[in-house]
């Protein structure tokens, strides 16, 4: 990967980097705060790193463009919010979501190691792959070089194992049983905490800790918060449902392919000499067919393909949503709960924000069992 | 207990083979073939647009030939030039001959030159006895063989069946990194050969070369390409990240989302069609005048080639026409750059 350029900014201000050589480049300046940090920082950031920008540094008001050159062909790279512009020789990409991108990445760039993630092998994320040779300067503290998303040291070092060939049979084993018996124990967790939220809601005075913000002094601040948040999840929502609407449409297309497929072996026709059932009705002209098995049979893995991809794509705009309404409550939340209903109903719940997200979790670790559970 | 299956006939698949070797090695070297003729005039035999010169090709799947077997062989080619037809060239498709026989071993494709004193020898008497055997001694063919001799080529088999179906069309074929994608092609195109040869013509009397194709024992150059670049199309579909940059003019007026949805719908489509048999002679057609269109006029406006191609076509088929054809249009462009 040999950069050649990186450039960032919008109509107000930018800074554009061109000075780069095939060789060390060194990036240095005779005071602090000259943006060295930025640069490179736009740079990977540009290419599907996550943002790690300092707070005094809004990314969403800026464009990220570089230019990159991979194995002798060069790639370039624009980058707003979450999408991605890739232009290559002539070819011309528009990716809203870095699931895409990185989709885009592996096939086309640089195949991605899989590590084990949630009881299936899947692509790393880009920005755990770059930390291979990335470190970033989290929030301007160099002590916390690993950026701490999603990913942790486990998936590191499988990713490194991946990359090198060895694989990984971590869970490859497993008794079905017990992976059984945890999925009955975990449901019935969920039902418990289900109940809980049951409870509150028929408790209207504690149904109101999570009520609006009722402090008069920055009412309106919040109030302009919340309508942008509202916006911005309804946008992701859109953007989810013509998602999810693109892969029902998908999953429709592989049925009626395959019903297709199955009214060609009605009525076999054997050849009387040699009894080749590879018969093609000629009468005039001869006619041929445009696709053989092996088309058809690539055809219906690119579409499940691109299935898949539509799950992560969704499963990346639901947990956009989701940070989302994080925000939203974390500005609902009142300080002033009514003490004395508080108290009575301290021992079974604290806050029915909290059993969302053990329910969550819950639902999570349920999810990742099955998946052994079909994957064994 | 095991059954072992012996006697059969194992050597259909090798001949088959060998014989649809022969033919893509005349589409890709020689030029100006318009089509080719399965066990008419030869095992395979390349003919022109004017319909006036043949290219003749004996094929031999043989391991170990000796030059007595390969004057023996050499007859039907020997026959055709005696004959009143004008053929331009012969043809010994055969495997790499023993390097002994040979002056240079180097060369896969040489003329009578380059092939020892000895072995010239036998081959001659090879071809003479063989003359004899089916002509009879009434006439001396010995000058006709001297001349005739001289005219020959031997062509050595020399690759795979994969590379034989690459070499036939330039059409980028960028995403196919599989050996069985083009051996599914070969078996296609064998398939069709050996069909073709079902028929009866022994003993068939034509007047003019342009007659055979009444025998309908032919594939044209064109089919050929088409049956290949239709299999790269295919073998493709869904797997474009990219928007085409000449498609890009088509959508450029509708917002992100809807180009996205335009794009899947493009694909399916054309899914449909390599799925549905009932569609399979509109999409060869539609694919053939795109293909003829764009060997005659150098143009990436997709929408002229769209209005030129399909001036007074109806499109019948619901999920083949409007952006899926443009769509299909730039693909091919793409893939003929």
């Amino acid at each position: 990967m040999i950069v050649k350029e990186v450039a960032f900014g919008n109509l107000n201000e930018a800074f554009i980097e061109k000075r780069f050589e095939n060789k060390t480049n060194i990036i240095f300046s005779n005071d602090n705060n000259r943006g060295k940090t930025l640069l490179m920082q736009s740079l990977i950031y540009s290419i599907g790193y996550e943002s790690i920008f300092p707070n005094s540094f809004n990314p969403k008001k800026y464009y990220f463009y570089s230019k990159i050159e991979f194995n002798n062909s060069i790639f370039e790279f624009l980058r707003k919010g979450n999408s991605i512009l890739v232009i290559n020789n002539e070819s011309f990409n528009v990716f809203s979501t870095i699931s895409e991108f990185k989709y885009f990445f592996d096939k086309e760039i640089f195949k991605l190691p899989k590590i084990d993630k949630n009881g299936e092998q899947k692509l790393v994320d880009l920005s755990l792959f770059y930390e291979l040779f990335f470190l970033g300067q989290d929030n301007r503290n160099t002590s916390n070089l690993i950026v701490k998303g999603q990913n942790n040291k486990v998936d590191f070092l499988n990713m490194i194992y991946s990359l090198l060939g060895v694989s990984i049979s971590t869970s490859n084993k497993y008794d079905i049983e017990n992976l059984k018996k945890e999925k009955a124990n975990v449901e019935t967790r969920i039902k418990a905490e289900t109940r809980k939220i049951k409870v509150i809601k028929q408790n209207p005075q504690i149904a109101s800790f999570i009520s609006s913000a009722s402090n008069n002094l920055d009412f309106k601040n919040t109030s302009n918060q919340l309508k942008e948040l509202h916006l911005n999840i309804a946008e992701l929502r859109k953007q989810r449902n013509r998602e999810e609407n693109r892969k029902i449409k998908l999953e429709n297309l592989i049925t009626e392919l395959s019903s297709l497929n199955r009214t060609l072996n009605e009525g076999k026709v054997k050849c009387l000499d040699c009894g080749s059932n590879k018969i093609i009705f000629s009468n005039e002209d001869f006619e041929f067919e445009v696709s053989n098995n092996y088309v058809k049979k690539n055809i219906i893995e690119s579409i499940k393909n691109n299935i898949s991809i539509k799950f992560e794509i969704i499963d990346e705009l639901n947990q956009n949503i989701h940070r989302e309404q994080i925000q939203i409550n974390k500005l609902l939340e009142t300080s002033t709960p009514d003490i004395k209903n508080y108290i009575l109903f301290q021992d079974e719940i604290t806050d029915s924000k909290d059993v969302d997200k053990i329910i969550a979790e819950l639902q999570k670790e349920l999810d990742e069992i099955t998946n052994k559970i079909q994957n064994n | 207990m095991n059954y072992t299956f012996t006697n059969t006939e194992i050597n259909n698949k090798k001949a088959s083979d060998f014989e649809t070797k022969s033919l893509l090695y005349l589409i890709s070297r020689k030029k100006e073939i318009e089509y080719i003729t399965f066990d008419c005039f030869n095992d395979v035999s390349g003919v022109n647009k004017n319909h006036d010169k043949i290219w003749d090709v004996q094929s031999k799947n043989e391991k170990s030939l000796t030059p007595k077997k390969i004057g023996k062989y050499l007859f039907t080619l020997f026959d055709n030039y005696i004959s009143t037809f004008s053929f331009h060239e012969f043809i010994f498709f055969s495997p790499i001959l023993n390097e002994n026989y040979k002056i240079n071993s180097k060369l896969n494709v040489y003329n009578l030159d380059n092939i020892e004193e000895t072995t010239l020898k036998r081959i001659l008497n090879g071809l003479t006895e063989e003359v004899e055997r089916v002509k009879g001694d009434s006439f001396d063919y010995s000058e006709k063989i001297e001349l005739f001799l001289r005219k020959v080529f031997i062509v050595e088999d020399n690759s795979t069946e994969n590379e034989y179906i690459k070499s036939v069309t330039k059409f980028k074929k960028v995403g196919i990194k599989s050996d069985d994608f083009y051996t599914s092609i070969f078996t296609d195109l064998r398939n069709i050969q050996s069909a073709k040869k079902n028929t009866y013509i022994e003993n068939e009397i034509i007047s003019e070369i342009r007659d055979v194709l009444t025998f309908n024992r032919h594939l044209t150059k064109k089919d050929i390409e088409i049956l290949i670049i239709s299999r790269i199309i295919g073998v493709e579909i869904f797997n474009y990240a990219s928007i085409p940059i000449t498609f890009f003019p088509i959508i450029k007026s509708f917002d992100n989302e809807e180009i996205k949805d335009i794009l899947q719908e493009c694909n399916s489509n054309l899914s449909r069609a390599f799925f549905n048999k009932n569609s399979n002679r509109v999409f060869w057609n539609v694919c053939e005048k795109i293909i003829i269109f764009l060997n005659d006029n150098k143009s990436s406006d997709v929408e002229y080639i769209y209005s030129e191609t399909f001036k007074d076509y109806t499109f019948r088929i619901s999920y083949l026409k409007d952006f899926t054809i443009k769509y299909l249009i730039s693909i091919i462009i793409e893939g003929t750059k």
